[in-house]
């Protein structure tokens, strides 16, 4: 299943404070896991619909719908 | 298909035996069967009545397809499909659909993280009450490249 992905703003306030590569190899990785499922990926205690991509030493805090096939990027701890 | 209740309860029990734990064909018979099963097994029913449990049953398996397919309830009342006197759960086979694609895989086997310290609730939570609509990937990647293309206009 590919997953649509989109961003929250908030989200993007952090990616676009980094430098390219760092916002890129972010990018690539939430479209990696969007695609294939690879990826460090862990459950958020007492938040049942959000998981955590760890892409280094960056948090990227994503919900997915698999009704509607999407990945919204909620927030990111750079 | 036709419904035998001696030939249905016999499949009952040999699917019961031979059916493996984690398959999603439930042993059950067929949901028309699954009222002579739970019958059998109720008292209600050796004294000529049936519970509430199992008129549900039967209200719900009284369509049957051409195909010999039925729609109907299993006996704990999940939607389930009938084929060839076997009661597929609804439920399970999406499961089982889930278990089929990777992302949907790794999501329900992802280890539980570290709680989120109050400074990063208080910033996840102020995200979540942002009623802003989320930004198309598409556009985010042009902006990387944008933020590239910047970096080496600058010599960086």
């Amino acid at each position: 299943m590919r997953l649509a992905i989109s961003w929250h703003p908030a989200a993007l306030v952090a990616l676009y404070g980094l430098h390219w590569r760092t916002a890129a190899s972010i990018d690539a990785a939430v479209m990696a896991f969007a695609a294939t499922g690879e990826g460090r990926v862990e459950r958020i205690p007492r938040r049942p619909l959000l998981h955590v991509l760890r892409v280094g030493s960056a948090r990227v805090v994503i919900q997915v719908d698999p009704t509607a096939r999407t990945l919204l990027v909620v927030y990111l701890y750079a | 298909m036709t419904h035998d209740p001696v030939r249905d309860v016999a499949r009952y029990r040999a699917a019961s035996v031979f059916a493996p734990k984690r398959s999603p064909i439930k042993p059950f018979a067929c949901a028309r069967c699954a009222r002579f099963v739970a019958g059998a097994r109720s008292p209600a029913a050796t004294s000529g009545s049936h519970l509430a449990i199992t008129s549900l049953i039967v209200r719900g398996c009284g369509v049957a397809s051409s195909a010999g397919f039925f729609f109907g309830f299993d006996i704990a009342l999940r939607p389930s499909i009938c084929i060839a006197g076997f009661v597929v759960q609804l439920a399970m086979a999406q499961r089982a659909a889930a278990d089929d694609d990777p992302v949907l895989r790794a999501l329900r086997n992802a280890p539980m993280g570290e709680p989120l310290s109050p400074e990063d609730e208080a910033l996840l939570a102020e995200a979540l009450e942002d009623t802003r609509p989320p930004v198309a990937h598409a556009e985010v990647q042009s902006t990387i490249e944008r933020m590239r293309r910047e970096a080496e206009a600058s010599g960086e």
